[in-house]
């Protein structure tokens, strides 16, 4: 399990994250939602030991955090962030090779080029493998860099140690086909037997893969649980402002219904 | 952005045979040097004199207590340069920076020239303590301090981040300026051009004994460097990418500031100011293998060696019987190389 125990993160007098309350537990897909500003990403950071915390505690199987060295937790956890900017001409077998920093002393060489080969494939980035990886688009950097997170996960994953998925808002430059493909990704990567927490902007694909969702605002959690409990009518008015329902049917995935009313507050 | 693209050869295959070719080069370029010179000496005779002991000759006073060292000092300092300038375009994550960025080159010049202008009146006593060494202890001390209080501004509490360190090098590189300037102002004739020589480089006048102990500290910095290779791949991806990966970052980005303070340190208090090679060599060398720095630090390493041998051998041999100042000849020869280069890769990105 990870945990965090009111957690609360302030920079200078600047209060980013109070008295958060969270847990996880191994094959569980948890999406943090909430507008912009509401400290979902600090809370990721704080989860992954990115910041240090001015209050609270955050624990991985019973270990705190703070005590854990940069290695072991390397084999705790994997994220995936936004942005990479790599001035250098790595090519993209590379890039997803660095994964094997984390588990060079237990596994051969051998092995590891399998998971990298392995991840490449999961997310069809194959044929990528000797072109440059700063000559890609957006999508194709995104993927190729799960891939390299994938890898740093599988040898866990194939050993049965429980170990956490990361994601900073994964789909954000993808377009419709790979940002489903990511998450259920993510969701059969929960099944392997990891953790999986993500930050999500899209509330349809938060409800289509999340089994536990957490809503912040201004750095407080107002409401967590089932996707279909917590994202209600009454829920979405009051944190986003809009005027909304999730829908879902038999055949298709939820989606998101934004009422013809909808009041924009803008005087055109 | 002068980011380089595709590099030109990708396969791990070539980087090893680029390794051993570069390896190959560095014993030909200096056995070349030792061939070469104010007194030929010819192949037959080289060896008699490397493997047998009981020569006295001139001709052996000259291997031995001339080009030996001259030679050793070039390949040592080339490769600790190389490697430097490779740790420090990594970790501040750019191709363009080099070692003066964290204040060695001006530190080290503060100390030589301060040792040069005021050797004869307020530091007479360190001038006459340490004799003909006061110049290279001064120029080592210089680059420490100046590099140490960069260090300092740069780390407050547990951080050490890239820009503070970027921002604090700039700002004490000039003021370091000034002082040096000040310095130069009231020199005398003589020990101006002391010091226009001893900023443009030269490998001239050092025996073994005289540069033994830097050898040694950059050796073992290059050593130090190449155990770094694996992190400083990752840091690449970012420092927060590093971190995810179980790289200890900050101790990283310490070890580096530290290893290339000492080592360009002690090669500068020898040589004088050579600049380019560690700005120029890891450049040219990634166009041709790619950024990966278990191959990237050693080769660099040897191509370093490699310019700088046959930048002495220039320098010693172009305008007998004098000497040109190696600092020149470095930039003289790198420069419309690597602009030859720079060039043909972007000739070879518009196809």
């Amino acid at each position: 399990m990870l945990i965090a125990n009111k957690v609360s993160v302030q920079v200078g007098k600047k209060s980013l994250l109070s008295g958060i309350d969270f847990a996880i537990r191994p094959g569980e897909v948890a999406v943090v939602l909430g507008p912009n500003g509401a400290g979902k990403s600090t809370l990721l950071k704080a989860l992954c030991g990115d910041i240090t915390l001015s209050e609270g505690t955050i624990t991985y199987h019973q270990q705190r955090l703070h005590d854990i060295d940069s290695l072991s937790l390397s084999h705790l956890r994997a994220v995936l962030t936004q942005q990479y900017d790599c001035e250098f001409p790595f090519s993209v077998q590379e890039i997803v090779d660095m994964a094997h920093y984390v588990h060079q002393e237990s596994h051969t060489v051998d092995s590891l080029r399998r998971y990298s080969k392995k991840a490449m494939q999961i997310l069809s980035v194959e044929h990528l493998a000797q072109r440059s990886f700063t000559r890609l688009s957006g999508g194709e950097k995104q993927r190729v860099q799960f891939a390299r997170v994938l890898c740093q996960l599988l040898p866990n994953l194939d050993a049965k140690k429980p170990c956490y998925l990361m994601i900073d808002e994964p789909t954000a430059s993808l377009d419709l086909y790979h940002q489903y493909q990511v998450m259920k990704l993510a969701q059969s990567i929960a099944k392997q037997g990891a953790g999986v927490i993500a930050v999500v902007h899209d509330l349809a694909l938060a409800a289509s893969f999340a089994d536990t969702v957490y809503l912040l605002e201004k750095g407080k959690l107002v409401a967590s649980g089932a996707p279909a409990h917590v994202l209600n009518k009454a829920q979405l008015r009051k944190t986003y402002g809009i005027e909304a329902q999730l829908t879902q049917s038999e055949t298709f995935l939820p989606t998101l219904g934004v009422s013809r009313e909808f009041d924009l507050n803008t005087a055109l | 952005m002068l980011a380089l693209e595709q590099s030109l050869i990708p396969a791990d295959v070539a980087r090893k045979w680029m390794i051993a070719g570069l390896t190959v080069g560095c014993v030909l370029v200096s056995v070349i040097g030792l061939t070469v010179g104010g007194v030929d000496i010819s192949y037959e005779r080289l060896i008699a004199i490397l493997f047998s002991s009981h020569e006295d000759t001139l001709e052996q006073a000259v291997i031995w207590q001339i080009r030996m060292p001259r030679l050793v000092l070039a390949v040592i300092v080339g490769a600790g340069l190389g490697a430097c300038g490779a740790a420090m375009q990594a970790i501040f994550r750019n191709p363009l920076a080099d070692p003066g960025l964290i204040g060695i080159s001006s530190g080290a010049a503060l100390g030589a020239i301060s040792t040069i202008v005021l050797g004869s009146s307020l530091l007479s006593d360190f001038t006459a303590y340490y004799g003909i060494y006061a110049v290279p202890i001064g120029a080592f001390l210089g680059c420490l301090c100046v590099c140490s209080i960069i260090y300092r501004l740069s780390s407050q509490g547990n951080r050490f981040t890239i820009v503070s360190l970027l921002l604090a090098g700039i700002a004490v590189n000039a003021i370091v300026g000034a002082v040096i300037g000040i310095l130069t102002l009231i020199s005398s004739d003589q020990q101006l051009r002391d010091l226009t020589f001893w900023s443009m480089g030269s490998l001239a006048g050092n025996s073994f004994q005289m540069i033994i102990p830097s050898l040694c500290l950059m050796l073992a910095c290059c050593f130090g460097f190449s155990r770094l290779a694996q992190p400083l791949n990752l840091y690449l991806l970012g420092e927060q990418q590093a971190k995810h990966l179980g790289v200890d970052v900050v101790s990283l980005k310490k070890k580096v500031f530290a290893f290339t303070a000492l080592c360009t340190g002690a090669a500068v208090a020898l040589t004088g100011i050579i600049g380019f090679v560690g700005f120029i060599v890891p450049h040219i060398v990634r166009l041709l293998i790619g950024p990966d720095h278990r191959y990237l630090l050693p080769a660099s390493m040897l191509g370093g060696a490699i310019l700088l041998c046959l930048a002495d051998l220039l320098a010693r041999t172009l305008i007998l019987p004098s000497e040109l100042p190696i600092g020149l000849i470095t930039s003289a020869l790198g420069g419309p190389f690597f602009l030859i280069m720079l060039v043909k890769t972007y000739r070879l990105k518009e196809l």
